[in-house]
């Protein structure tokens, strides 16, 4: 860093700007920057060096376990996972616990109208109860938000005591990805401790994350997507 | 050295302990520049966004701060072009490097008076003298910040001044008469 010429106001400058209360940052928005940690870059994978016969058995147990690669694979290229599951940490519990919520927070109406016309859809739908095998799921809260530099129209609901997230954001599905003309193509994975179940259109993917295991969530995830699904392909 | 993902949340800890720090200032910049507390706080997240998915690429030992403001300047400057705003201009005031008198500074500023002279200059000389008066960072770093000449930081910045110590320069009138009073 080269030197540079010393201004005398400058100290007058910085003094201010740290003193002024109107440029200070809310204490829970620089906490809530830790939900960033979800974020981080997935671990580098390295090639290693094994013997030829554990090679072969790795194949068998690769060919025996077809399904269940295919389906891991799938999940690992949804490049939006892991910015839905900070969304879900860093906006809809910070809503459960009265805490930090995400930014660019607007009415889902707002929202519509500003940035995606779709989300108009999600003002009335799902309905403020959505009835489950699994029990009544309620809706706590709708909204549009921004996380991952990534705009969401967002509903948190509460079901089996705990917040789930409906979250909805344009486009996101890769190629192979865009399953989406049934509820039951829903696509999970568990991450994080959190389940994420998610359905991608060409225009929309729809995910539900929460912290109940998949036999619990699915009920819910399957009555949020089907009644999804066929609104955002009318609007 | 490069910030390689260690997969055991070295990451993450190299990214809590050099650049999260940063996270308070970041904000007084946004805010400053803003003037929306929520814009600001929405800058800040995608800027540490950014930075955590581009942490790799951070040069250890180099300043993080100012790494992180030409992250939060690049997003400025996307946000602004989304906005169809006029972009900033270079224009024939950027090239004045003198002028015919330096006004003395006041003795006994409130941080408010000095905060509302600043806010009264333009804009693009506001960037330049807050990125090295307030953020202390080199002519270089602003210049790669701000993605200007170094020549144009320089002139920006000399000019700055003088229209900040222009609009400061009441203030010793004021001064002046306090003291005939007392």
């Amino acid at each position: 860093m080269e030197n540079h010429e010393v201004d005398p106001l400058g100290g007058a400058l910085r003094r201010a700007f740290d003193r002024s209360p109107e440029l200070q940052p809310a204490p829970e928005f620089i906490a809530g920057l830790a939900g960033l940690r979800d974020l981080q870059p997935a671990p580098a994978t390295r090639p290693r060096t094994r013997p030829r016969w554990l090679a072969v058995a790795a194949t068998l147990v690769l060919v025996t376990a077809g399904g269940y690669w295919s389906f891991e694979a799938r999940l690992s290229a949804d490049p939006l996972r892991e910015t839905v599951i900070g969304d879900h940490r860093y906006c809809a519990l910070g809503v459960a616990t009265g805490g930090r919520q995400a930014t660019g927070i607007l009415p889902l109406a707002k929202a519509a109208d500003q940035y995606e016309r779709g989300f108009h859809v999600l003002e009335n739908a799902p309905a403020d109860d959505v009835p489950t095998s699994g029990g009544t799921a309620r809706v706590l809260n709708r909204h549009s938000c921004v996380f991952g530099g990534r705009r969401f129209a967002h509903i948190i609901l509460q079901y089996r005591g705990t917040p789930v997230s409906l979250i909805v954001t344009r486009g996101g599905a890769t190629a192979s990805s865009v399953n989406a003309t049934a509820a039951d193509t829903l696509t999970t994975a568990v991450a994080k401790d959190l389940t994420i179940m998610s359905v991608h259109t060409p225009e929309y993917s729809v995910y539900v994350v929460g912290s109940l295991p998949a036999s619990e969530l699915s009920p819910l995830a399957n009555a949020l997507s089907a009644d999804l699904l066929s609104a955002l392909s009318k609007s | 050295m490069d910030h390689k993902a260690s997969g055991d949340g070295g990451t993450w800890a190299t990214f809590e302990a050099e650049a999260l720090p940063h996270a308070d200032r970041l904000f007084r910049l946004a805010m400053w520049f803003e003037r929306d507390r929520q814009e600001a706080e929405d800058l800040v997240q995608e800027t540490m966004v950014q930075a955590l998915r581009s942490f790799h690429r951070f040069q250890s030992g180099t300043n993080c701060r100012a790494w992180l403001i030409t992250i939060l300047q690049n997003l400025r400057s996307n946000r602004r072009r989304a906005r169809q705003r006029s972009p900033i201009v270079e224009d024939a005031d950027d090239r004045i490097s003198s002028a015919p008198s330096v006004p003395p500074i006041p003795q006994a500023l409130t941080d408010e008076e000095v905060l509302a002279a600043l806010s009264r200059l333009p804009e693009r000389f506001q960037e330049v003298i807050v990125l090295c008066d307030v953020e202390n960072l080199s002519y270089k770093e602003i210049a790669a910040a701000l993605r200007i000449p170094l020549g144009t930081v320089m002139s920006r910045l000399h000019r700055g001044r003088m229209l900040l110590r222009s609009g400061l320069a009441p203030m010793n009138g004021r001064q002046t008469r306090e003291r005939a009073t007392i």
